[in-house]
């Protein structure tokens, strides 16, 4: 696995299999960095390990998240907000929010891993209280919202200043080539 | 009660304030060093009751809505804007919460977004706090 499209692969092929056992289980989250010495390739290892009771620890999911490279350091700082993210308890928002989902988690990763390039600006991601999760992007003149629900629901919202704002809902994987598309005009 | 069964209670009036808590991590860059809130805090409930609210009144107090929610902010919004984006407001008075109420109807991300974008801060969260 030597660029972002196999990781992407992964994370297909996966989700669709764990999807309706990983959202009855509690995330476990434990996250191992590591960066080479010349900085041409970033990665990230996240292992997610289920309780021993369910799948056993002799068979940890691993996500990895391959960047050609991460200059400005973006990926490695969203994937530690999904990890602070993802130890919020249930109630964090004081109105009964759920804790977040980790199959929203597993999303969220293959998604950084479809956008990230050098010329995407930084995302900001925020919890909702559904459990899923919302990226953020927001300028002076144009706003970008990508929200994604425990069960792969999204919603694209796109605003530019003086035009009406457009709305697309679906599965991730068939809006995946939209995000990517609106991220770019960002920069 | 089923949300279609309730009904927008008109003698809440339109420029009455309404309070809802900020959690921190819905208080959002914006570019430029600025902040401004994130649609995401403008949800029902995960249990599917409607966006619960505190309509303000004469026993409203910003210390009572942050109370024990450290970091939090509080934002508000007016009746008349929720009418606006097609909801409804009725009172839900709890037991520690006489002013609690709830704004009910479908929260479609332009109604989300329109509300973060409309609401003022009466008290900025704190992230990191």
């Amino acid at each position: 696995m030597t660029n972002g499209g196999v990781v992407t692969r992964l994370m297909a092929s996966s989700i669709a299999g764990r999807q309706a056992q990983t959202n009855k289980v509690p995330l476990a989250f434990d996250q191992n960095w590591d960066y080479d010495t010349d900085e041409t390739y970033a990665w990230g290892t996240v292992s997610h390990r289920p309780p021993s009771s369910v799948v056993g620890h002799t068979n940890p999911e691993v996500v990895i998240v391959r960047v050609q490279s991460d200059p400005t350091g973006w990926v490695s700082r969203t994937i530690v907000k999904l990890n602070q993210l993802s130890q919020l308890q249930a109630n964090w928002d004081s109105y009964g929010a759920k804790p977040i989902d980790r199959n929203a988690v597993l999303m969220a990763l293959s998604l950084i891993g479809a956008i990230h390039s050098p010329h995407v600006p930084e995302p900001t991601i925020v919890p909702l209280p559904s459990g899923g999760l919302q990226f953020e992007w927001h300028t002076l003149q144009k706003d970008l919202e990508v929200s994604i629900s425990p069960n792969g629901q999204t919603s694209v919202y796109f605003e530019q200043t003086g035009r009406a704002p457009t709305i697309s809902e679906g599965n991730i994987s068939d809006l995946l080539g939209e995000i990517q598309s609106l991220v770019r005009f960002l920069g | 009660m089923p949300e279609t069964d309730l009904v927008d209670d008109k003698s809440i009036p339109d420029e009455n304030p309404l309070w809802r808590r900020i959690h921190p991590e819905h208080w959002v860059p914006a570019g430029q060093g600025n902040f401004r809130l994130s649609s995401a805090a403008f949800q029902d409930h995960p249990n599917g009751s409607p966006m619960s609210v505190f309509i303000v009144g004469a026993e409203s107090s910003v210390e009572a809505a942050l109370r024990g929610y450290r970091g939090f902010g509080l934002a508000e919004f007016s009746a008349g804007l929720a009418r606006r984006l097609d909801q409804g407001i009725h009172r839900a008075p709890l037991p520690d919460q006489p002013d609690h109420g709830e704004v009910f109807g479908k929260k479609t991300h332009s109604a989300k977004k329109a509300f973060a974008s409309n609401a003022a801060l009466v008290q900025p969260p704190m992230p990191g706090d």
